[in-house]
């Protein structure tokens, strides 16, 4: 490695064939410390490490700068301020798996927490030998069966959306929905509680991302609602996830859906993970993790819902609305 | 004289402008994610009374800060936090305590599917609340009197936005046990009974009083205005929403009962 450097040397200083050798080997052993401090010179992630020096807990943030990021990394260490943590930030980072890595080489955890998606793919990478917990990762899917992976999901159980919009609008009855092969597992567990809140699920498999247009405007016929579930081969594109919307506003039928984002395309009620219970929740996954090696699920759906509610949307349609569940509203919005 | 008189009643009851009364809200109880919406509602109702503003105020130790020093404001919080308050400061007079469905208190009761507090059970439970950790762990002692100290200590608490999250995360095997209300939970056992059917009641509190709205013993007319506006709020489509996003559908003027009690004594 040394001479390697000392080549490396040799070829970018100008003008100079040779430098005195105490200056090259000074250089030399000065790159090799640095390669091996890792993180503190090649990014500006320096670790912090709250409590004494023994590390339990290792955080890693996918960027600290986005505020659901940050409030659920804050719940998280609220909910663990007994316990030692570690924090790297990947803002910015170009070169996580290597920050990581050399972290990870360098100190002993016992559990690793990740927040989106950036950290725990590194990690998921890295495949350390340690339980990893991890939350805010849009495509969790993809980590679902993973060896010694636990952590959040992004999305209210679906059984928990049922519920939501049967407390709000006790009067529908006919939800519509549209999947891909994706989720056909989260259709039969939504079928299984349509039931029990005296809804009618009618599900409609897609044939491709093309016909999802087609196949919801003869769906909309036939329902009073239509459900969006997160599924990226229906909700393909900003364009066609808008152009579902236009379709059901043409049919006047109000849209359901999984996220407060939709809010802004015109959902008459949305139902998000909370994200501060989020943190806390992957808090108590770690804590179970350290005291008793294993939780009863590796992922949990959120424990806590934030509802947006569109009062004009819900007067345009004509929906009842259960004045009731107002008390359980997080956003009231209007349209433009 | 008929124009004079008329025009002193106009004045009387037309909205106050000048010097802003601010409304200082706290409760453990309501998520401190849901202070926007009761912010933009209750600001939309007030606006057109007079020169008043809702603040939500995200922790205790701020919002007693806030009562010490603000005296030309009027404060809501629950009633355990202001009779607890009031040990210290007294000088604080109650005028509106809230009502649902007529009735000024409500229970909370400790919910699960089997007895968490039972031999043989986890060692380490989990239960869901809306409260803060701090409130709940009093309501429990309150709830389970009986509780010892090591049991107490053993539980873990999922704070939660809303009632109804902590009683679905039972359901759904994310907590083991829910602190809720009993109101929360007849919501539940209409909505979801498959849910409600497999929760047992391991106990409930006794009567717990409303939020109530408080103002410093000598009040400025603001004060009052302000006082007023609130007891009128279900008079109005805004104030009715807005009373909502706090669970109630009115307020019991509870200062002129009291003067009334007195007046019979």
């Amino acid at each position: 490695m040394i001479s390697l450097l000392m080549q490396y040397l040799d070829v970018w200083v100008p003008g100079r064939r040779s430098w005195p050798t105490f200056n090259r080997v000074a250089i030399g052993v000065s790159l090799i410390s640095c390669l091996l401090l890792g993180a503190a010179c090649t990014t500006h992630n320096i670790p912090e490490t709250q409590g004494d020096t023994q590390s339990g807990v290792l955080l890693v943030n996918t960027n600290s700068a986005i505020d659901r990021y940050a409030i659920v990394q804050d719940s998280f260490e609220q909910g663990m301020r007994d316990f030692n943590i570690t924090t790297v930030d990947l803002q910015n980072d170009l070169r996580p798996i290597e920050t990581l890595q050399d972290q990870i080489n360098g100190h002993e955890y016992d559990v690793i927490y990740a927040i989106g998606a950036k950290a725990l793919g590194s990690l998921d990478y890295i495949s350390p030998n340690k339980p990893i917990v991890f939350s805010s990762v849009l495509n969790w899917r993809r980590f679902k069966d993973h060896s010694n992976v636990y952590g959040v999901a992004s999305e209210v159980a679906p059984q928990a959306q049922l519920t939501w919009l049967k407390h709000f609008f006790p009067e529908v009855s006919r939800v519509g929905v549209i999947f891909s092969t994706d989720n056909v597992s989260l259709i039969n567990e939504a079928n299984k509680v349509a039931g029990q809140l005296d809804i009618s699920l009618v599900a409609v498999k897609a044939f491709n991302t093309a016909s999802v247009k087609s196949q919801v405007e003869s769906l909309l016929q036939d329902v009073d609602i239509l459900w969006l579930i997160s599924d990226p081969k229906v909700l393909s594109s900003t364009e066609s996830t808008q152009a579902l919307f236009q379709l059901a506003d043409a049919h006047k039928k109000p849209v359901f859906a999984y996220s407060e984002i939709f809010a802004d395309y015109g959902a008459v009620l949305s139902v998000s993970a909370d994200v501060a219970t989020t943190g806390r929740q992957a808090a108590l996954i770690a804590q179970h993790l350290l005291s008793k090696g294993r939780v009863d699920r590796e992922v949990q759906f959120p424990a806590g819902s934030s509802i947006t509610i569109n009062l004009d949307r819900v007067k345009r349609y004509g929906l009842k609305l259960n004045e009731e569940a107002l008390e359980s509203v997080s956003r009231i919005i209007r349209d433009p | 004289m008929a124009l004079t008189l008329v025009s002193v009643i106009s004045l009387w009851s037309a909205p106050v402008f000048g010097q802003e009364t601010t409304l200082y809200f706290y409760n453990p109880e309501v998520s401190t994610t849901r202070n926007s919406v009761l912010k933009d509602t209750f600001d939309a109702y007030l606006s057109s009374k007079g020169d008043f503003k809702l603040q939500p105020v995200a922790d205790r130790e701020t919002f007693n800060g806030l009562m010490r020093d603000r005296k030309k404001d009027v404060f809501i919080l629950s009633d355990s936090h202001f009779t607890e308050f009031s040990v210290s400061h007294p000088g604080y007079l109650t005028y509106l305590r809230g009502l649902k469905d007529g009735k000024n208190t409500y229970r909370k009761m400790l919910l699960a599917k089997r007895d968490i507090f039972s031999k043989g059970y986890k060692s380490r439970a989990t239960i869901a609340s809306a409260a803060s950790e701090s409130d709940s762990r009093k309501v429990l002692q309150q709830i389970l009197p009986g509780l010892k100290r090591e049991q107490l200590d053993a539980v873990s608490f999922l704070i939660v936005p809303k009632d109804i999250d902590a009683l679905l995360s039972v359901g759904f095997g994310l907590s083991d046990s829910a602190l809720a209300s009993e109101e929360s939970l007849e919501k539940l056992s209409s909505l979801y009974k498959n849910q409600y059917q497999q929760l047992q009641v391991l106990g409930t509190s006794k009567p717990l009083k409303r939020l109530v709205a408080v103002v410093p013993a000598k009040s400025t007319t603001q004060q009052q205005t302000l006082v007023q506006a609130l007891y009128q709020m279900d008079k109005e489509s805004m104030g009715q929403l807005a009373l909502k996003l706090l669970g109630l559908d009115g307020w019991a003027n509870i200062r002129k009962e009291r003067l009334a009690e007195e007046a019979i004594k």
